[in-house]
């Protein structure tokens, strides 16, 4: 229950959650996108390096 | 001046620090904010939107003066570096000031009663927005890298006028946006209960998009000198 009216916040949870959920995934994406690029790189290279 | 290769070696270690440290930092600020705050006497639970709704905004004008610092370093000393810094500052910026626009349509509805509202602050900071965007379309739509980097100099420059415009459309202009509460050389006028997680996520923040900029740039460090031989033994070996 008071878990409950944490997550409902009056009547205001709705705005709240839905801007830190679009935050989160906003500032995860931005973070892991770099990440993914190397990795994509160093993948794309050992391939070409296999056909070569 | 640092080589590409250096940049890329040395970075490594604080891309891993920065993103560590901020995102601890933000789980801390947000955490506080969101369950450990009381809620605000006027705005009810919907001010906890403050908690990320500044620091975004904050960092998306930080990020366009640094692109704008930087393109100044391009056209006066040609400095590779300052490019890189900008083609990766320029989606990230994007984003960041998506996120405070989106946090701030969502935060108006409750407060406001409106999603969106023609003032002053949201038109700049949505001019803002679009500016970051020119500065990714103008780098796509010339091919020649150098003449890319130079437009996009020039418009980081040109379009750093917005920024005091930003700054100052509270009081330059009638607009429901509040003066700014957190100065520094006045007395902040939210309370310290407000103010610490504020400030916790403000500067987490920032050391977070820190590491993602070094992130991004590492990213593109490498794909310009994929061919080179320090690269190719990077990739080989990692």
């Amino acid at each position: 229950m008071i878990v409950m009216e944490a997550l409902a916040m009056g009547d205001h949870g709705v705005y709240v959650w839905t801007v830190y959920f679009v935050g989160i995934a906003f500032l995860i994406g931005l973070g892991l996108y770099p990440l993914l690029s190397l990795k994509n790189l160093k993948s794309k290279f050992s391939r070409d390096k296999d056909v070569a | 001046m640092l080589s590409p290769e250096s940049f890329f070696r040395g970075a490594r270690i604080w891309v891993y620090s920065l993103y560590t440290i901020g995102i601890l930092g933000l789980i801390v600020g947000s955490v506080w904010g969101l369950f450990f705050v009381p809620p605000e006497k006027y705005q009810g639970d919907s001010f906890r939107i403050m908690f990320l709704h500044v620091p975004a905004a904050h960092l998306s004008q930080i990020v366009y003066v640094a692109s704008a610092v930087a393109g100044v370093v391009y056209i006066i000393w040609r400095t590779k570096m300052a490019d890189i810094f900008m083609a990766s500052a320029a989606p990230i910026g994007c984003i960041t000031t998506a996120l405070a626009l989106i946090s701030g349509i969502v935060w108006g509805k409750p407060t406001w009663g409106a999603w969106w509202v023609w003032d002053a602050r949201t038109i700049s900071v949505l001019i803002l927005f679009f500016l970051f965007f020119g500065q990714i379309a103008l780098r796509q739509a010339i091919s020649r890298p150098e003449r890319a980097a130079f437009a996009v100099s020039v418009l980081a420059i040109v379009g750093a006028i917005n920024i005091p415009i930003i700054k100052y459309s509270v009081e330059w202009f009638q607009t429901l946006h509040q003066p700014a509460s957190i100065t520094l050389t006045e007395e902040s006028a939210i309370s310290m209960v407000f103010l610490v997680p504020l400030l916790i996520n403000i500067a987490s923040l920032y050391v977070y998009i820190a590491g993602v900029v070094l992130a991004w740039m590492r990213s593109r460090v490498l794909l310009l000198h994929q061919h080179t031989s320090w690269a190719q033994t990077w990739l080989e070996n990692e």
